[in-house]
């Protein structure tokens, strides 16, 4: 498996004036902060949500593995487990 | 295995990784070194600035948010340096964007982003801690610079600020973490600059 989708985030501006501060939720209620360039970053309506883009990477039955654009503050990698229920798919 | 500058300039030719805006294209003349390129500051800075004493703590969410609203965006200009003081810290990020395509095939690219000596003699650091570029990275490279000089240190836009070390990677990781690069234009509302 390897397809693209969107994952919901909350967004607020990132240090440079290019991207966003990043907020998604992930498996067991967590949440992952990354900063994304703006242009990888579609918005919901409104400046505070959106979505970005990820790969599929791995189906875990309620949750997928997904591959993010950017590396999660915590972490350091771009792998994270996200709940089905915030993918969005492209 | 380290590209020399004429093997950077045939990856370049023949698409196998990019660096957009990069000023020259003589492999003996400026930017490039026998087995680097200069890359140059763009006209952005950050500036954090903590109005009062706080923690901070990866484990906690939104510690990206923190940062930004714990921070100041500087433009500077030839006529307007930023003077870096000694012990300060700031993020900078290069002119140039730079690629590095899981294309398929035997290799694959990577590199390391490297101080520059003059740079280095006058107390500064550009990347004290985050040097590689991995394979599949795409855009400007962000700089952490800080001054350990007795001196203020000028930073103005168009500065060679640091030098781009590429390898060659053996292999082709399993994952494309960029495949969705250039597909954010099919649905909702590409975000504007502030």
């Amino acid at each position: 498996m390897n397809s693209i989708a969107k994952i919901s985030c909350t967004l607020s501006n990132g240090m440079f004036r290019n991207e966003y501060a990043v907020e998604i939720t992930t498996s067991g209620g967590g949440k992952a902060s990354l900063f994304v360039d703006r242009d990888l970053v579609m918005l919901n309506g409104s400046e505070s949500t959106g979505f970005i883009h990820a790969n599929l990477i791995k189906d875990e039955g309620d949750d997928y593995t997904v591959l993010l654009p950017k590396e999660v503050m915590k972490q350091g990698t771009r792998w994270v487990r996200v709940p089905k229920n915030q993918i969005k798919f492209a | 295995m380290i590209l020399s500058n004429i093997e950077i300039l045939k990856g370049i030719q023949v698409k196998s990784f990019s660096i957009s805006k990069l000023a020259g294209t003589d492999p003996a003349k400026s930017p490039f070194n026998t087995s680097a390129v200069d890359l140059t500051l763009s006209s952005e800075i950050v500036v954090p600035k903590f109005e009062v004493p706080i923690k901070l703590d990866l484990r906690k969410s939104g510690i990206a948010k923190l940062l930004s609203q714990n921070s100041k965006s500087v433009i500077i200009t030839e006529d307007q340096p930023y003077a870096l003081k000694n012990g300060q810290l700031v993020l900078g990020k290069t002119c140039e964007s730079v690629s590095f395509p899981l294309t398929g095939g035997e290799y694959c690219y990577s590199a390391r982003v490297e101080g520059r000596s003059s740079i280095a003699r006058c107390g500064v650091l550009v990347h004290f801690t985050a040097p590689t570029i991995h394979a599949g990275f795409e855009g400007t490279i962000t700089l952490e610079i800080i001054n350990l000089g007795c001196a203020d240190f000028l930073l103005y836009p168009g500065l060679k600020i640091c030098q781009l070390i590429i390898e060659q990677v053996k292999g082709i990781p399993t994952e494309a973490p960029n495949q969705f690069k250039g597909q954010h234009n099919a649905v909702g509302v590409v975000a504007s600059p502030v």
